[in-house]
């Protein structure tokens, strides 16, 4: 991981997963894509930590899986929403905008503190 | 999965998940996914492979994570999923259970009543032979036979205690029976009376309801220590549970003993069975015995508690060396004597061999009911599944596995036990307590003496593991067997019946066996009652003196004795009257050594060894014993003029082969022992056991022995309530300071000898009754059930002309083939069972063939009786509906 990467903080992570497969199932490497590309490679998903959160979601009943055949005839195991992962990443998204509303209140403030 | 792997495993998947390997492949699939796109953008296949491994960082340290993970979720889903699935076989098999009320009815009925049978047998054997000894909870108390399993003489038990260091105690304890006045009474009553040894409360910690226990020095003179103790039971009946009698003064043998505690309900004695109502200690002897403690002889049952950290095995060699020890003081004596220590638990050693072989054969009898009781339920589910055939096809076109249908059909029957076991442990609690009130309250036993314990609550929970794999397993298995197709096709599977019919055929073997040992205690205990025992006990009263009560010496006891005998002779009625000191075949015996003149023996160890009674003049006019030669005993036999006996014919014939015994001489009680001379020789009779062997037997006249208790026998055919009026008046005049004594018929007393025989035959009986009851109610339900499943074909052979006696015959033949053959091959079994029970107990004989034959007709007459109603319903099966429909 480069220096430059952003830090995804704990929980971050998980929400960011959730909010990729909402768009449909897709496997490990593809979510790792897809969050590169959409964020012009300033977020890099580390496979050190996207599997193991993959995994304790599906043991939560987040995700369900499914295995399929990836572009090249192989096999690979495809994630998807459960109903109940929808309504946690809905959840999240509520959560995650007041934390950056609150983040980006802190960081423009002109009030030094008392 | 990536093309190198082995082909085997993609058909391991069929399996089940596999995650290991699935993990595998999932990042596999990432690295190459990488790999590719590298590649795609121009990278070398080698370079692409590298950089796709470095972006991923550490393959293996990733899949460790994630492989715990996914073991973590596994591991608590299965726990989860299997507690899912118990809670739905158990809801599943209630809901069955509801559905069909009397199938459960009938099958918990069954269990119970095996499980009843067996959990009481074994509530009896836990407390006969495998429990401490009640009121006690140590472990190093231990118990101290001589010669294998012998209670001690006073002197060598005092001679061990005083040397033995092993022992932290050891004490004794000896049975006897005394006259008891309560503190301020006048109503005199005999009493079951223990004397022990110094100690013993100590060693067993007796727990005390009131007051306190003794520890008296057993040589102790001092007036002071004239207590008693009394039992729980004895000071709620006799004395009301008055607290008060604790330090008042009240009178035993004639002498004032004060009372200083009552005993907790929960200890009774130091020999299991035993139920003294007082206990005294052993200093007590001269003034309740008139003898010196020294001179007490044999019959004290010891035990000891074990010093801390001195093992049995160590104690057994220290008593060894003792022994050798004490056989060097006198070598005559105790040239063969041994020692050794034994457990606590159960019975004594001496009546344990007994005990034990009885035991064993009780719970292979109770296993044979448990096992027909196992048979019925077996071929209830049996039919059942067959019934249900239908809903399991189904289940299992829809996919349950045939593991899953065993489990569920497994906790139906497992359910089935339990339900059928709680029946039957309330069952036995009631039988356990019947079973106390079956023994004669002169026992002593304590209500919950044979009530169920932990042992016997784990015994019930493996008997409920044991009957559901006994009757389940089966049944589970078949059913989860068959293929879908023809269940579902609605095609019957024939091949129960086989099945069933060896399960019918193992209950009337088991049925045969059950009956033929009940019939051969029934016989016993008839010929037992019938054989000719050498003397007549019809028409013969006894009256039970016992003169320890009264006040003075041995002679005024005779002279008494005397004039009672000669005065009872007087009651209209009465043709013979005698006294002696004990009624044969009564369970009383005395025994003794003697030396007859021309055998030479070393140590009175070695002498020949009698049984003997004491009698009065008349005996053998009385009691119908014919003499072959001599004289009977004479009024004039006193303790003045020569001492004689009558022996028996075996006596003679043992000790004088060949020559005349009258006029011998041979000396009483040891080498030592005074001269006594043969005046008469009477017939054999039997004086243990009815039917017995005969053994040497002498008789003594009772104007030359010392007695403090006689039976007065009085021959008579009035009835008894008459005769004990008369005997009660009479009494009043010649001993006033008497109560008035227990009279019974000689034929009542007599039935204790036989008790144990009469308790096995009824057992039996009952347990061999519902064995056949349960067998008839298998065969009923099979019968019934094969009817049904074959209304098709019935129908058709009616439609064909089959008579109705044809068809009648055809169903009484199929239900009663395996019913013979079971009872053939029990036949042989009872056979072979037979012959052991009359190896191994007394007075039993190997039964009749003519009895098996009677058992096998009944058998067979029940069986017709429990196919009639279903073959009758074969006949009026009628041939359009029954080929039209299913039936």
């Amino acid at each position: 991981m480069r220096e430059t990467d952003i830090e995804l903080i704990q929980g971050t992570l998980n929400v960011v997963i959730l909010k990729t497969l909402s768009w449909g199932p897709q496997n490990g490497y593809s979510i790792a894509q897809w969050v590169r590309q959409t964020t012009d490679g300033e977020l890099e998903l580390d496979e050190g930590a996207l599997y193991p959160a993959l995994h304790r979601m599906e043991h939560r009943g987040w995700l369900t899986s499914e295995w399929g055949l990836s572009a090249n005839n192989r096999r690979a195991k495809f994630y998807k929403l459960t109903p109940v992962g929808r309504r946690m990443l809905k959840e999240r998204t509520v959560g995650w905008e007041r934390l950056v509303r609150a983040v980006a209140a802190v960081m423009t403030a002109q009030v030094k503190p008392a | 999965m990536s093309a190198r792997d082995p082909l085997w495993r993609r058909y391991m998947r069929l399996l089940g998940p596999d995650p290991v390997a699935d993990l595998d492949d999932e990042l596999q699939d990432h690295l190459a996914s990488t790999e590719e796109a590298l590649v795609a953008s121009g990278m070398s296949a080698q370079d692409a492979r590298e950089e796709a491994r470095r972006r991923f960082g550490d393959v293996s340290q990733v899949r460790r994570t994630v492989r715990s993970l996914d073991a973590q979720h596994f591991r608590r889903a299965g726990v989860r999923e299997a507690l899912g699935t118990v809670v739905m076989d158990v809801r599943y098999a209630s809901r069955m259970f509801r559905r069909s009320p009397l199938f459960t009815l009938v099958a918990a009925l069954s269990i119970a009543i095996g499980v009843a049978a067996n959990a009481t047998a074994f509530a009896l054997v836990n407390a006969v032979l495998l429990r401490p000894l009640p009121g006690t909870n140590t472990d190093a108390l231990v118990r101290v036979y001589t010669n294998h399993h012998s209670p001690f003489a006073w002197e060598t038990l005092d001679w061990f205690r005083s040397r033995a260091t092993s022992f932290a105690q050891f004490v004794g304890e000896r049975s006897g029976s005394m006259a008891f006045r309560a503190p301020g009474g006048s109503d005199v009553q005999r009493v079951r009376s223990s004397m022990v040894t110094q100690g013993f409360f100590r060693t067993y910690h007796v727990p005390m309801t009131l007051g306190r226990g003794f520890d008296t020095d057993d040589r102790s003179t001092k007036t002071e220590d004239a207590v008693m103790v009394l039992s729980h039971a004895f000071w709620q009946r006799t004395l009301g549970s008055d607290s008060s009698v604790v330090g008042r003064s009240a009178t035993l043998a004639g002498t004032p003993v004060t009372i200083i505690g009552v005993m907790a309900p929960e200890f009774s004695s130091s020999v299991l069975g035993w139920s003294p109502q007082v206990i005294v200690p052993v200093s007590l002897a001269p003034q309740l015995l008139s003898t010196r403690v020294e001179e007490m002889g044999g019959s004290f049952y010891s035990s000891a508690q074990l010093r801390d950290g001195v093992s049995m095995g160590a104690a057994t060699a220290e008593l060894d060396v003792l022994m050798r020890q004490l056989a060097q003081t006198d070598t005559a004596r105790y040239a063969r004597t041994t020692v050794r220590l034994d457990h606590m638990r159960g019975l004594n050693a001496e009546v344990r061999a007994t005990a034990a072989i009885v035991s064993v054969g009780l719970m292979g009898m109770v296993g044979f009911v448990l096992i027909i009781a196992c048979a019925n339920v077996a071929n209830l589910l049996v039919g059942r599944s067959r019934a249900r055939e239908m809903e399991i096809g189904v289940r299992l076109a829809l996919g349950a596995t045939r593991k899953r249908l065993i489990r569920q059909l497994l906790t139906e029957s497992l359910m089935l036990a339990l339900l059928g076991a709680l029946v039957g442990l309330a069952l036995t609690y009631v039988l356990t307590r019947a079973l106390v009130s079956a023994i004669p309250p002169e026992a002593g036993l304590s209500a919950t003496f044979f009530a169920p314990d932990v042992r016997v609550l784990l015994f019930t929970g493996g008997l409920c593991v044991v009957t559901t794999l006994l009757f389940g397993l089966l049944p589970a298995l078949r059913a989860a067997s068959p293929t879908v197709s023809p269940m579902l096709r609605g095609a019957s599977v024939a091949a129960s019946r086989k099945g069933k019919s060896k399960l019918i055929a193992l209950q009337a073997g088991l049925c045969v066996v059950l009956l033929a040992v009940a019939s051969q205690f029934g016989r016993s205990m008839l010929r037992m009652q019938q054989v000719d025992n050498g003397f007549n006990a019809d028409d013969v009263v006894n009256v039970a003196i016992d003169a320890g009560l009264m006040t003075g010496d041995n002679a005024a006891r005779h002279a008494m004795y005397e004039r009672v005998l000669s005065e009872s002779r007087t009651i209209s009625g009465v043709t013979h009257a005698a006294m002696a000191a004990i009624v044969p075949l009564t369970g009383s015996n005395m025994e003794t050594v003697l030396a007859p003149e021309g055998i030479q023996a070393a140590g009175n160890a070695n002498l020949p060894r009698t049984r003997f009674n004491v009698v009065s003049d008349g005996y053998f006019a009385m009691m119908e014993i014919p003499l072959s030669a001599g004289r009977a005993f004479d009024i004039t036999d006193r303790s003045s003029t020569e001492r004689v006996a009558v022996i028996n014919e075996t006596a003679a014939r043992r000790w004088w082969p060949g020559v005349s015994p009258l006029g011998k001489r041979f000396r009483w009680g040891g080498m030592e022992g005074p001269l006594v001379m043969v005046a008469g020789v009477a017939k054999d009779a039997a004086y243990d056991m009815p039917g017995e062997d005969a053994q040497p037997f002498v008789y003594l006249p009772l104007g030359q022995e010392e007695r403090r208790d006689v039976v007065l026998q009085l021959r008579t055919t009035t009835p008894l309530p008459t005769v004990r009026s008369a005997v009660f008046e009479l009494l009043r005049v010649h001993a006033p300071t008497l109560p008035p004594p227990p009279v019974t018929t000689m034929r009542d007393d007599m039935a204790i000898t036989i008790l144990p025989i009469r308790v096995g035959a009824s057992a039996l009986a009952a347990l061999g009754l519902v064995a056949l009851l349960l067998a008839a109610s298998g065969i009923y339900g099979v019968t019934a059930f094969a009817v049904t499943r074959r209304t098709k074909e019935i129908g058709i052979r009616t439609a064909l002309g089959a008579t109705r006696t044809h068809l009648l015959a055809m169903v009484l033949r199929e239900s009663l083939r395996p019913v013979v053959m079971g009872a053939i091959v029990g036949m042989v079994l009872a056979t072979a069972v037979s012959f052991g029970l009359a190896q191994l107990l007394y007075g039993i004989e190997p039964f009749d063939p003519v009895v098996i034959v009677g058992i096998v007709v009944t058998l067979t007459i029940v069986a017709v009786g429990a196919s009639l109603l279903p073959a009758w319903r074969a006949t009026k099966i009628e041939p359009v509906t029954a080929i039209r429909g299913e039936g």
